[in-house]
């Protein structure tokens, strides 16, 4: 006697969906991640007196997978800090919001699948 | 519903914590949670900032759980890296995985850490090192 059953979907349009639902998400999180990015910026020269620019890219890598990158080679030092600056990070709150968002798309999207 | 500014409670004792060990101190001149003194302090010394803080759970108003992330790193002058791995490694031995520490009012649930840190620079042309990691807390009041 089965002890289960095993519903497997040949419905193309189901996993086409879902893949552009997941590419909706992806970006919807780097758009936030990239303004919370920015965000911090402003911080920091609202804070400190400096002029960074507000430059933060988002950058698809494939069509389920992006970043947010920010341009300026200095960019690392304010990140991080160094001997004689604390650290004012930026990237890392936004990396936080990017999880957030995507999760809570993700969640809303696929709501019943979840833990699958 | 406990009133209490955990970020606060856990920077002190975080700095006390990591001060109060022997062999951590035996291998830099100082623990410092803010650049009050760390100028004037040979190197190597540890320092640590608050990077992100956040209520992680709430019920009703109370707060369950508080979620820190610490940068804790050891400045060594470089560009021999020995130094600053060895406190690292001291560091993380002192955090990871600490469970169950009262620090004042609050009660450390748990420390892990989230990434590794390790870079070189060179600052003004002189050359330092950084090691240690990304610790993510979760406390709550005790």
């Amino acid at each position: 006697v089965a002890s289960r059953v095993v519903f497997r979907s040949r419905f193309r349009e189901a996993s086409a969906h879902a893949r552009r639902e997941t590419h909706e998400a992806v970006e919807h999180a780097l758009e936030e991640g990239r303004k919370r990015a920015d965000i911090g910026i402003e911080r920091i020269n609202s804070s400190r007196g400096y002029q960074l620019p507000a430059s933060t890219e988002k950058e698809g890598t494939g069509y389920h997978s992006g970043l947010i990158k920010y341009p300026e080679f200095y960019g690392v030092f304010f990140e991080m800090g160094f001997y004689n600056v604390p650290p004012m990070p930026f990237m890392r709150p936004a990396h936080r919001v990017m999880r957030k968002v995507f999760k809570q798309d993700m969640g809303h999207l696929f709501r019943g699948f979840r833990g699958l | 519903v406990t009133l209490l500014n955990e970020a606060a409670e856990t920077d002190v004792g975080l700095e006390e914590y990591l001060a109060a060990d022997a062999s951590l101190t035996s291998m830099c001149n100082g623990v410092f949670s803010t650049f009050i003194g760390l100028a004037s302090t040979p190197l190597p010394v540890v320092r640590f900032f608050q990077v992100e803080q956040d209520d992680l759970m709430n019920v009703s108003g109370t707060r369950v759980w508080t979620e820190l992330i610490y940068q804790v790193e050891a400045v060594t002058n470089g560009p021999d890296t020995t130094e600053a791995r060895e406190i690292s490694q001291r560091l993380d031995e002192l955090l990871h995985l600490l469970r169950g520490a009262q620090w004042g009012s609050v009660l450390v649930e748990e420390v892990v850490r989230r990434a590794p840190l390790f870079r070189k620079t060179v600052e003004s042309g002189d050359p330092y090192v950084y090691a240690g990691g990304e610790y993510l807390f979760h406390v709550s009041a005790y």
